[in-house]
């Protein structure tokens, strides 16, 4: 077994799903690593969704600004990381639950892609991408139940 | 920097973030803070000795790498603080760290490098000796009262500003078994010195863990906690360092500092982006 890749060190149900595949390689010979479990342990999970989610507000950030797109998208990026973090004043401020803080951060980013995906231009693409990857998960949601039941 | 909202800041922050999206929220304040000259500038001289002919640009670009990893650094210290999330760790030289935990009464001297807090008090938890932790105390009288508030149970800390009898208690301790950890990079104002060469520049380093060894007849571990990504650590210890005592004292000090200089350059060089030493570390570079 691989104890980076077990699965109950992973958050989200595609990583989960990735994990139950990679848990069943055998482990590095040389591996004298002591790992710990935590749901949000994966390094690689946690990057990947911070780069999902900062890219996919990129884009639509940049799709709502005036200027040419290569201009739009260098300029929404900074906007981008400061406006992920208004969902968490909003929710943390007033109740400070990480858990209620999440879900409402994932929410402001569906709604941002669905009002997106309705766009017409690029950026519904960049919209129904998002809307994409939550269905994916939904989906593996469902499998990784049935494989750990 | 130094004033008690920051530290308030970081605790509410890594109570409220979703760790899912923290990567976008540090690489921000890390850009943040890479604007915050003083600190900036120092790392920069720093970086200048370490990466000789290196340009003012490159160190400019390595500099917020070293801010994004003190971000995360200072992360997973509060994480682990409030929330007991232990990081994933490796070992390099576990034969001497393991040797200094069986025989304990052993000086444990490292570096501003990864995460010291953190090492301290997860080992402190798996360790069968008292660990000592000496640090330099807050300015602002908030910050203490803050720290104090959320500090560890497990470790003692102690600090350095209260050198009369803080010598004295440290000696105690080592007798007694303890292991006392000390950081040996960098000078805090108002303790004793001793001359170092840190990357052919000439710079002090604290005496303290070297007359603390000479006296206690305890070795000195070099153990270094290096940070090798998210939520994962790398604890490199190193031979044990004896400072003999004889007529010449100058000259055991001065051969105690060479074994002490040579593996903390070593480490420093192969992870410069973690040298968490934001003034420059010699006189020399500053001018």
């Amino acid at each position: 077994m691989n104890e980076k890749w077990r699965p109950a060190r992973h958050h989200f149900a595609l990583a989960r799903l990735v994990a139950h595949v990679m848990w069943r390689r055998p482990a590095p010979a040389a591996d004298d690593t002591i790992y710990f479990v935590d749901r949000h342990q994966s390094a690689i999970e946690n990057h990947a969704v911070a780069a999902w989610f900062l890219l996919s507000m990129t884009c639509f950030i940049a799709a709502a600004l005036p200027l040419s797109l290569p201009l739009a998208l260098v300029a929404a990026f900074p906007l981008a990381m400061l406006a992920i973090q208004i969902p968490i004043f909003i929710t943390g401020l007033p109740f400070s639950n990480p858990r209620l803080n999440s879900k409402f951060m994932m929410l402001c980013g569906a709604a941002a892609a669905l009002y997106s995906a309705l766009q017409p231009g690029w950026v519904r693409f960049a919209g129904w991408a998002f809307l994409g990857v939550i269905a994916l998960n939904a989906i593996a949601f469902v499998v990784v139940r049935l494989c750990e039941e | 920097m130094r004033g008690v909202f920051w530290r308030q800041f970081l605790r509410w922050a890594v109570l409220n973030i979703p760790p899912w999206i923290e990567p976008a929220i540090l690489g921000f304040w890390a850009l943040f803070f890479l604007l915050w000259g003083p600190v900036r500038r120092g790392v920069m001289l720093n970086l200048r000795a370490i990466k000789p002919g290196s340009s003012a640009l490159a160190n400019f670009f390595r500099c917020y790498r070293v801010f994004w990893n003190f971000a995360w650094t200072i992360e997973e210290t509060v994480r682990f603080k409030e929330r007991g999330v232990v990081p994933d760790w490796e070992f390099d030289g576990r034969e001497h760290f393991e040797a200094m935990q069986s025989r304990g009464g052993a000086i444990l001297l490292t570096a501003h490098m990864g995460s010291y807090d953190l090492g301290a008090q997860v080992f402190s938890q798996v360790s069968k000796q008292r660990i000592v932790m000496v640090r330099a105390p807050e300015a602002d009288p908030q910050t203490h009262q803050f720290e104090e508030a959320h500090k560890s149970g497990d470790v003692q800390i102690e600090f350095s500003a209260q050198t009369s009898e803080l010598a004295l208690d440290l000696l105690h301790a080592l007798t007694g078994g303890a292991i006392v950890a000390i950081q040996g990079d960098r000078m805090a104002p108002g303790i004793a010195a001793l001359p170092a060469t840190l990357f052919d520049t000439p710079a002090q380093i604290p005496a303290g863990p070297f007359a603390l060894a000479m006296a206690a007849r305890a070795p000195i571990y070099p153990v270094f906690v290096v940070r090798r990504g998210r939520r994962r650590y790398r604890l490199v210890a190193c031979a044990p360092i004896e400072v003999v005592r004889g007529a010449n004292r100058d000259a055991a000090f001065a051969a105690a500092v060479a074994q002490w200089t040579a593996p903390l350059e070593s480490v420093i060089r192969a992870a410069w982006y973690q040298w968490f030493a934001f003034e420059p570390f010699s006189p020399e570079l500053a001018r």
